[in-house]
């Protein structure tokens, strides 16, 4: 266990930045864009037709006293819910480039060997950079999600004040915190389970090849792809690749979804219908009820044990 | 003592190229054995299959354990510095005090941070800033602060300067080695380490030719700066190989009495250097 723990904080340390500074990068812009916004430019005017020219303080004002608490709250709900759209979206590409190079950095700069004479198998090896991915990334951005929605909550609680209306009518009541938070955890772990199959993929890769890893996942499966268009004239491995793009996309938007489903009475309906589409599972326990998602699992876990025995049995220790 | 290698009969084979060719050589515990060959005799791949990083094919026991198939538990007892420059460039030397002292059960920190008060090395550098000599510096602090019972050194001190390989194999045999611990080094320049042998072995296109202890090689092996008068007897005495210095001729004998070749002219211990060239001479010849 020791050991285990020790093999995930080397994965911490050597990837410092995909982890902790790319997301609290993605959260400060964020952030700041937020307080330009709110406290730069909310002395300037703000012309509306018919309304005339307010600033921001005398708007939100009127947005305070006019607007109705359901429509405050959905509307405070789905933007903070869609802090997670930008985390997702930057998770997904530092988890890309993870993977890609997990096995394959520690072989170019010959540094396996300096981890290869050290008592660790290999299995513990590889175990702790699927950890790290498909556990530890997810959480280290939503955690850093979580502190840059309080920080824009806080920096609206005082442009509230300035502004004279209630923060907690406005922002605080309605924006249903910790249920927000936790659909956005299970929104990033639902992803990532989808991501289970391109995870062990490109795992098996980096385990595997001599050079650019980037090229060799990505060139062949276009090479495949091209090919099977051509030669049968169907598109099976680009529609598998496609689902699991779909549905990493579904389990970011089945909040969306939920929220919706909270606010039926003040949605409109035609607004509401894209929710009820078929192919997107409403509810994160459809998402686990799908085999397509286990099955991808299982392929991703395969994969894994490939990359195993390669980096366990490879003639060249490099 | 007991051995606690024994190898019998390894084969490996790349292509048609046969790096390892039918090797078979035993070592006791508390010895350090010197790897000599040129360049592609299989040396490396004798390592590497000693170490479980290769498969082969032929009988090894390092301590009673197949390195192949029980390589974890083997690296528990067993530590190895591939070359310099291996130590991930981006880790600080803290972290990687840390993840030793946090996967090896038999490391010392206490005997760590000892090794490297004696150098410059900060704590919170990255490897990368460290010169090539700083970065040998803390591998082998690292490896030193392990109770291993078989070190293996590929090529330590490749690319260091004189002043760094003295001070390694200096602080590996004061400091470090005991009757309990065993090592084996391969490298290329014989001559500084042929004081600290006390075994030799040298390989020549994946065959051994040479496996011997020192004490049994200064007794089986002179070298004779031959008088003039008795070139042509010394000559057909067979040396194994014949050099010529301020034009007096050198031969390295084997197997005759140190008596009798004293009467050909002044005889003394060759140099590992020597030998190994005589070696290869004769085996190429």
């Amino acid at each position: 266990m020791k050991t285990f723990l020790t093999l995930l904080k080397r994965e911490y340390w050597e990837n410092k930045t995909g982890l902790q500074w790319v997301p609290l990068i993605i959260g400060g812009i964020a952030v700041f864009g937020v307080f330009l916004g709110v406290f730069v430019f909310s002395t300037s005017n703000v012309q509306i037709n018919g309304v005339g020219s307010h600033d921001l303080t005398s708007l939100f004002k009127l947005y305070d006293v006019s607007v109705d608490p359901r429509a405050k709250a959905i509307g405070v709900q789905m933007g903070m819910y869609s802090g997670i759209f930008s985390f997702g979206f930057v998770l997904a590409i530092v988890g890309f480039f993870y993977c890609l190079g997990a096995l394959y950095d520690d072989r170019k700069d010959r540094s396996i060997l300096f981890w290869k004479s050290m008592p660790i198998s290999d299995t513990m090896t590889v175990v702790s950079k699927v950890v790290t991915v498909i556990l530890l990334a997810p959480l280290f951005f939503w955690v850093i999600l979580q502190v840059t929605t309080l920080a824009i909550m806080i920096l609206a609680t005082i442009f509230a004040w300035v502004s004279d209306a209630s923060a907690w009518s406005n922002i605080w009541q309605p924006s249903n915190l910790f249920v927000i938070a936790f659909y956005q955890l299970q929104a990033f772990y639902v992803a990532t389970l989808w991501a289970a199959p391109i995870v062990g993929y490109l795992l098996l890769v980096s385990s595997w090849t001599k050079k650019v890893p980037f090229l060799v996942a990505t060139v062949p499966v276009v090479l495949v792809i091209i090919a099977e268009s051509i030669v049968t004239n169907t598109a099976h491995v680009a529609s598998y690749i496609g689902e699991r793009f779909v549905m990493i996309w579904a389990a970011y938007i089945t909040p969306v979804a939920n929220i919706a489903g909270d606010f039926s009475d003040v949605i409109e309906s035609d607004a509401a219908d894209f929710i009820e589409e078929d192919w997107i599972p409403l509810s994160f326990s459809k998402h686990l009820m799908d085999m397509d998602l286990w099955l991808g699992i299982v392929v991703g876990a395969a994969f894994v044990v490939g990359a195993i025995m390669i980096r366990r049995y490879r003639d060249e220790a490099l | 003592m007991s051995n606690i290698i024994e190898a019998k009969g390894l084969n490996k084979q790349y292509g048609n190229f046969k790096a390892l060719d039918n090797v078979s050589f035993e070592l006791e515990s508390g010895r350090i054995l010197g790897l000599i060959g040129p360049n592609g005799a299989g040396k490396t791949t004798l390592l590497k299959s000693l170490l479980g990083l290769t498969p082969f094919e032929g009988e090894l026991n390092i301590f009673g354990l197949d390195p192949h198939k029980q390589r974890d538990e083997l690296m528990k007892r067993v530590c190895f510095i591939a070359d310099v420059a291996v130590l991930p460039r981006w880790i600080k030397v803290s972290q990687a005090i840390d993840f030793v002292e946090g996967v090896h059960p038999r490391f010392s920190r206490e005997l760590c941070e000892k090794y490297l008060e004696q150098t410059k090395i900060k704590r919170n550098s990255r490897v990368k800033s460290l010169s090539k000599g700083m970065v040998v510096q803390l591998h082998l602090a690292l490896i030193m602060a392990i109770d291993a019972d078989l070190l293996i050194l590929d090529e330590p001190t490749l690319g260091l300067d004189i002043l760094f390989r003295k001070s390694f194999y200096e602080q590996l045999l004061n400091d470090y080695f005991d009757d309990n611990r065993t090592i084996i080094i391969t490298t290329h320049q014989v001559e500084e380490i042929e004081h600290i042998l006390s075994d030799l072995i040298f390989i020549q296109d994946g065959k051994i030719v040479l496996d011997d202890s020192m004490d049994a090689i200064a007794d089986s092996y002179f070298e004779v700066m031959v008088e003039k008068e008795f070139e042509e007897a010394a000559l057909a005495m067979k040396p194994l190989n014949v050099r010529e210095v301020f034009g007096q001729k050198v031969c390295l004998f084997s197997g005759i009495a140190k008596e009798q070749l004293q009467e050909l002219g002044k005889v003394r211990k060759p140099s590992v250097a020597d030998l190994f060239v005589a070696k290869m001479k004769g085996e190429a010849a």
